[in-house]
């Protein structure tokens, strides 16, 4: 199936009642997650997760992926109206977009955040189109080693860009890792680190980890800065349009957003907030008048706004085409497919196309939906943040632990996700970032099925795989990603002390 | 806490998975068994942690202590222990009764002191929260062994 096929055939999938209901509901609800401080797109991705076990797959990515892209747009609402980023990735948002709102400009800043974002989301879908098919062609190629090398590189280029010291990501990689080893092991059927206990024989589920990880550890933070009442500024339909120099400088930003987010958003690592920051930079760089920034400029919302939505469009390509997940996000959708029994990899697009094609076709209405629902809506998602925030705190830390209890009915879920939830916090007392465990936690099992295969094929000699040129190039993009910046420090400080000393 | 401290925690931790991996059926490197695998994580992980902890002791690592507002940690603590609290009370005396306690006791704990509007809420959750979830979606809510 060509390109223009399947994006028709996948629009066919998504304009069926059931995923359109679900697109609907999924960017609704990621709108709502965005919006709200409390709880990000991941816990609400993982607590979604159980209700969808009874959807179709499609319907069930469909939804996920939509309070995925939903939240986006969400996101920027509380930067430019409350000055409290709804999201990591709308904290840039925050600088220039609330300083438009303190002049008067909060809606057409809402405007151009969500027109940016739509235009942005749609260059994004068109390059999932584009790529994700020809890279699903090479993953054919792919076999164990390479895949061995991919996850090894994707995580070793995680710990890189996750934020804090490499050494501290690292420990969470192998931590992930760790955890991912409890419970029966597939091949010889041998229990490892279950302790006598009979539920961890099923080894250690993913949706009270990531719960406990993002939304009890989010909820314990908010607990912790006195749960003050948010000063929520109103905006009504008519503010909501940019003027005639606002649109003509949010040209640019919002175009190169969209072409920085996209490359992005195919490095592992914290996309959406790598993205805003770069087009931000970039912004100011290119800015005839860089004084304004900081100050409520309009292209400073624009280009971050437009660059996030563009990474969470290509965040999707390793997912959709090799089944690698590399962000705590797409480790959920990977999640998502593997509990409805699809095995995601490159023949995805071949053995189920309703998928693959239907997941891009949904986000492409998602985008429009979106565009559609915030304008208007704005005034009913700001509302939102006028609920007490010691209600809301109490309402998401029940719906955690009911989320977590129902994926397994298993109370031992809930010990996991309670102690996840105070590791979590903890985590974010010293500034370490969660996901690089999470995504090592469901890389695991297949970096262990991968690394057994090829000691299998390379009758245990594993120098073998560096003589496959795809492999050694992955594992090199991973050593550089890791030693890389530390050997460039090392230079420049020698090239410093050199010069110094010749002075 | 010093950054010191929390390595030597991790290096412990590490060491444990270690020494229990090292106790799994390894098998060959070219037939490897279920123990292959965690041996080299857990090497791994005594690696990174061993390199983190003596990073943290040269540079004195120290996480600093940030301003909070009053009662801050003891509302975290209290919300903590409310959530290891439903863990616990959950498989004895069922959904409804742990809920009902576990709402009321979060909301007053995070600052709504109108008991009134405390119980409402606590009870009008737990109703809500058990049709959704126990009516609706079929989630097998426990009873508790209490009242079974």
């Amino acid at each position: 199936m060509g390109a223009l096929e399947g994006t028709l055939y996948g629009l066919g999938v998504a304009l069926t009642p059931g995923n359109l209901l679900a697109c609907f509901l999924g960017a609704l609800i990621g709108t709502i997650v965005g919006v709200l401080p409390g709880i990000g797109p991941v816990g609400a991705m993982a607590l979604l997760l159980p209700i969808t076990f009874g959807f179709d797959p499609t319907t069930a990515v469909i939804m996920l992926a939509g309070v995925y892209y939903g939240s986006q747009y969400g996101g920027s609402t509380t930067s430019i109206l409350v000055n409290v980023p709804g999201e990591a990735s709308s904290i840039v948002t925050t600088i220039d977009g609330y300083q438009m709102t303190r002049r008067g400009r909060g809606g057409a800043a809402l405007c151009i955040a969500a027109v940016g974002s739509f235009i942005a989301g749609t260059v994004g879908v068109l390059g999932v189109v584009l790529f994700a098919a020809p890279l699903a062609e090479l993953g054919l190629r792919f076999g164990p080693p390479e895949y061995l090398a991919l996850a090894i590189a994707g995580l070793l280029t995680l710990s890189r860009l996750s934020g804090g010291s490499v050494m501290t990501a690292l420990m969470m990689v192998g931590i992930g890792l760790a955890l991912g080893t409890v419970g029966m092991e597939p091949m010889s059927g041998f229990t490892r680190f279950t302790f006598g206990l009979v539920q961890l024989g099923q080894g250690i589920e993913l949706v009270p980890v990531i719960v406990g990880l993002y939304g009890v550890a989010e909820v314990l933070i908010l607990a912790e800065s006195g749960l003050a009442k948010l000063h929520v500024t109103s905006v009504r339909l008519r503010e909501l349009f940019p003027d005639r120099e606002e649109w003509r400088r949010s040209a640019g930003p919002i175009a190169r957003g969209s072409v920085v987010g996209f490359l992005i958003g195919l490095v592992p690592g914290p996309a959406g907030v790598l993205a805003t920051f770069v087009s931000y930079t970039l912004e100011r760089r290119v800015s005839r008048s860089p004084e304004r920034f900081g100050a409520g400029a309009i292209e400073g919302v624009a280009g971050p706004e437009s660059a996030n939505n563009a990474a969470t469009s290509s965040a999707m390509i390793p997912l959709l085409s090799l089944g690698i997940p590399f962000s705590a996000i797409t480790a959920i959708l990977l999640g998502a497919l593997m509990i409805h029994g699809v095995q995601p990899g490159p023949l995805l697009i071949t053995q189920r196309p309703d998928i693959f094609w239907g997941v891009i076709g949904s986000m492409y209405l998602g985008n429009a939906m979106l565009l559609i629902l915030n304008l208007p809506l704005v005034g009913l998602f700001v509302s939102v943040l006028r609920l007490p925030q010691r209600l809301l705190a109490t309402m998401i830390l029940l719906l955690c632990l009911i989320g977590a209890f129902s994926v397994n009915n298993s109370p031992l879920d809930l010990w996991v996700l309670a102690l996840s939830g105070i590791a979590g916090y903890l985590f974010r007392k010293v500034g370490i970032d969660p996901s690089p465990l999470v995504v090592a936690l469901v890389l695991g099992p297949l970096l262990e099925r991968m690394l057994r295969q090829t000691l299998f094929l390379t009758r245990g000699d594993l120098t073998a795989i560096v003589e496959r040129p795809i492999t050694l190039v992955l594992l090199l993009v991973g050593a550089a990603a890791v030693v890389g910046p530390a050997l460039a420090a090392t230079a420049r400080r020698a090239r410093r002390l050199a010069q110094a000393r010749a002075g | 806490m010093a950054g010191g401290a929390l390595g030597l925690v991790l290096l412990g931790l590490s060491a444990a998975y270690l020494v229990t991996a090292l106790g799994f059926p390894r098998g060959t490197s070219a037939q490897p068994g279920a123990g292959f695998y965690p041996v080299l994580v857990g090497a791994g992980l005594c690696a990174v942690a061993a390199v983190f902890t003596a990073g943290a002791v040269r540079r004195r690592w120290t996480v600093r202590r940030q301003a909070l507002p009053a009662g801050a940690q003891g509302r975290v603590a209290s919300t903590a222990a409310a959530v290891l609290g439903f863990c616990a009370l959950l498989p004895w005396i069922g959904y409804l009764a742990t809920t009902l306690l576990f709402v009321g006791a979060v909301y007053w704990r995070l600052g709504e002191r109108r008991w009134r509007r405390v119980l409402v809420t606590a009870a009008a959750s737990t109703a809500v929260s058990y049709y959704l979830f126990g009516v609706a979606l079929g989630v097998p809510l426990p009873r508790g062994v209490l009242f079974d």
